[in-house]
């Protein structure tokens, strides 16, 4: 269920959780996201291009990546810290599908509590609104762990590319992992339970 | 038949090609690259969009060898140089679309982008109806991974989208099978016979 939508000075708040906010990212939140972007202890949607880039341009980036996605960060709502962010890009509509990108900061060691609600409520919120067939995220060898949980909950392999990332060493495959509308329609209690 | 009636040029954009392109970029009937998002642009606005990819991307011109007709394009696109792979995108006219020459061009294409970049392996995509494309790939030895089911919406359904592997060593290999049995063969000039033979090095104009 999309909490209630309430205005705040940072950023239109998109859902109001019991423990989180989940809010447009504005431009305050720009330095946040680059120094994300620079961790390169995990990789996101918004740090899958190697390499560092100057804060300009990260931001450049950033109003680019807006205009045609959604950006969302996602915050404690007593302190307002920001605990990581959600991301539905690509969108197509012709086509009926959209990319979806989690992240959730590694400084904070409950970050997939706060993460799973707001991400729920994404799913909702993309699958009322619009009218997507599927929405696909994508899931590196690495990060296995996230593919078994998604799949416990309805979602399917729907291709997988081997020798695709270099990460470290190695060479990494990546799965599409896909959330058919007939699924989550038919799995939203088991998400709620 | 002539094999020279085959053969194919791949070249870089001259200005005169642009009339072409955009004749190709509205291709409705088998939507491509170019048109996948659906939106009609004008000439002065598809130019633009052609100088934008141009800044990402290299484009190169098909043309048939004789005459000099160009009959499609050519796209290298999202080029990981740290990840070792590239993907490309083959255009070709509907009247330029038999097997020997789609085979043909996408031989020549694959061996100019391996000559051109440091890739361990070239991606293809084409969508589900695009089967000029597949059929090629298949008799080039290109291995299918990571196609995606009901992707793209074209003639009143969903069609997958097909995502075709081709790795260096795999494509070497062949072509040193291919230059041995040529050179063991003899010459009769029939149709297909080039086809057999490793084409020879090709620098890419990077655009």
């Amino acid at each position: 269920m999309v909490g209630a939508s309430v205005k705040s000075e940072s950023g239109f708040v998109l859902f109001d959780l019991g423990a989180t906010n989940v809010r447009l990212v504005a431009e305050s939140d720009y330095p946040l996201l680059h120094r994300w972007r620079q961790d390169s202890s995990e990789i996101h949607p918004l740090s899958f291009q190697p390499g560092t880039h100057a804060a300009p341009d990260f931001a450049e980036q950033l109003n680019q990546l807006q205009r045609g996605n959604l950006l969302l960060l996602v915050e404690k709502k007593d302190n307002k810290e920001a605990v990581g962010y959600l991301m539905a890009y690509q969108v197509d509509l012709w086509n009926g599908w959209a990319h979806l990108g989690v992240y959730g900061s590694p400084e904070h060691p409950m970050r997939w509590y706060y993460i799973v609600r707001p991400l729920r409520c994404l799913l909702d919120f993309l699958f009322i609104r619009f009218p997507f067939l599927k929405v696909y995220v994508e899931i590196y060898d690495f990060a296995d762990v996230l593919a078994k949980f998604l799949r416990a909950r309805g979602w399917v392999e729907e291709s997988y590319l081997p020798d695709h990332y270099r990460h470290g060493t190695n060479m990494a495959g990546v799965r599409r992992i896909a959330l058919h509308r007939e699924v989550w329609e038919k799995k939203r209690v088991l998400w709620s339970a | 038949m002539s094999t020279q009636s085959k053969d194919a040029v791949v070249r870089p954009i001259a200005g005169e090609d642009y009339l072409s392109m955009f004749e190709w970029y509205g291709d409705a009937n088998c939507p491509h690259y170019w048109n996948f998002d659906r939106r009609i642009l004008t000439f002065r606005a598809f130019l633009r969009r052609i100088r934008n990819l141009l800044t990402r991307c290299s484009i190169l011109v098909v043309c048939k060898s004789s005459g000099g007709e160009p009959v499609g394009y050519f796209q290298l696109y999202d080029i990981r140089p740290w990840d070792g792979w590239a993907i490309c995108a083959v255009y070709l006219v509907p009247r330029a679309r038999d097997l020997v020459f789609v085979e043909h061009v996408l031989r020549e294409c694959v061996q100019i982008a391996f000559d051109s970049y440091p890739l361990r392996k070239l991606y293809l995509e084409a969508p589900g109806f695009a089967h000029h494309l597949h059929m090629a790939c298949d008799r080039l030895g290109f291995q299918e991974q990571g196609s995606i089911s009901d992707y793209y919406w074209f003639a009143g359904r969903l069609w997958p989208f097909k995502r075709m592997a081709m790795y260096r060593d795999l494509w070497e290999a062949r072509s040193r099978v291919g230059k041995r049995s040529a050179a063991r063969k003899p010459s009769r000039g029939i149709k297909g016979e080039r086809s057999q033979q490793a084409p020879g090095p090709q620098k890419m104009p990077i655009a």
